[in-house]
């Protein structure tokens, strides 16, 4: 059984855009953002090598990690599956919360959107595009790509949250739990 | 899969370090039938181009833990932590 979270009161960055609004984002540093156009509808469920993941409302659309927590409903759970990209490759630990106070680690890896390259960290290949916007103009050379990556619960029942590293190289676009069984 | 439905191979291993090796395949999970409960330890996952860190933890009350295998890639061998006295009794893939 899968179980796709809400995002929605994390959402803290804008990644997409449409070419009538290039500067209406900014993924990195440059304003670089993904062509909306090029991806699963705004709101819709994108399923990816089986996993569904609740794709973000148009606006603020993806979690730059900052630390945030997320609440995980009641069971039992095997894996957190991963919908994001990484301003460079970047790997850091997720913070488990349990019922009884217990904080466990898992490590999360998330490759680069950038390079077209192969994942880094054996992900998922699971959108990439034709083309990057800048602020300015679109760039039909470059193709940026959103990888699946997934965090093992070691620990599988008694989760009642997650807390996303402090690491704002990190974005998360989607995050689905993966029932035991 | 819970523990309960493992079919463990067995063995009987110090935790000394040393690298046990898995049938070259893709994996989930790699299940450890210990002879102690281990609270938290590190593990080194050796893919056939890659070896990640990853943690080793009992699950609660019992001996067996399990280590997930996050990359979708060939996994062929486990590196164990030094934990003296605790012993390597059982493993199982799924």
């Amino acid at each position: 059984m899968m179980r796709p979270l809400s995002l929605a009161p994390h959402l803290n960055n804008t990644g997409l855009t449409g070419e009538d609004e290039l500067d209406g984002g900014g993924f990195n540093i440059w304003g670089n953002t993904f062509p909306a156009g090029e991806l699963p509808p705004a709101g819709g469920t994108a399923v990816v090598g089986e996993v569904p993941f609740l794709f973000p409302v148009a606006g603020a659309d993806n979690v730059r990690c900052r630390g945030q927590r997320v609440d995980v409903p009641a069971g039992d759970w095997d894996w957190v599956h991963v919908l994001g990209a990484a301003e460079r490759r970047t790997e850091d630990l997720v913070e488990v919360h349990y019922a009884d106070g217990s904080v466990r680690g898992q490590w999360l890896r998330m490759s680069d959107f950038w390079p077209q390259t192969e994942p880094r960290f054996g992900e998922v290949l699971a959108f990439r595009c034709r083309h990057m916007h800048y602020p300015r103009h679109v760039q039909r050379t470059t193709s940026p790509a959103i990888w699946a990556q997934r965090v093992p619960l070691t620990v599988p029942s008694g989760v009642v949250a997650l807390v996303l590293p402090d690491n704002p190289a990190l974005h998360v676009f989607a995050l689905t739990l993966q029932a035991v069984g | 899969m819970t523990a309960a439905q493992l079919t463990f191979s067995p063995c009987d291993l110090p935790l000394d370090g040393r690298l046990v090796e898995v049938g070259p395949g893709r994996y989930d999970w790699v299940h450890l039938h210990l002879s102690a409960p281990v609270g938290e330890a590190a593990v080194w996952l050796h893919y056939r181009d890659a070896v990640d860190p990853e943690f080793l933890r009992s699950l609660p009350g019992t001996p067996v833990a399990r280590i997930g295998v996050p990359r979708r890639a060939e996994l062929l061998a486990v590196e164990l932590p030094v934990l003296p006295g605790v012993r390597l009794l059982g493993t199982a893939l799924s």
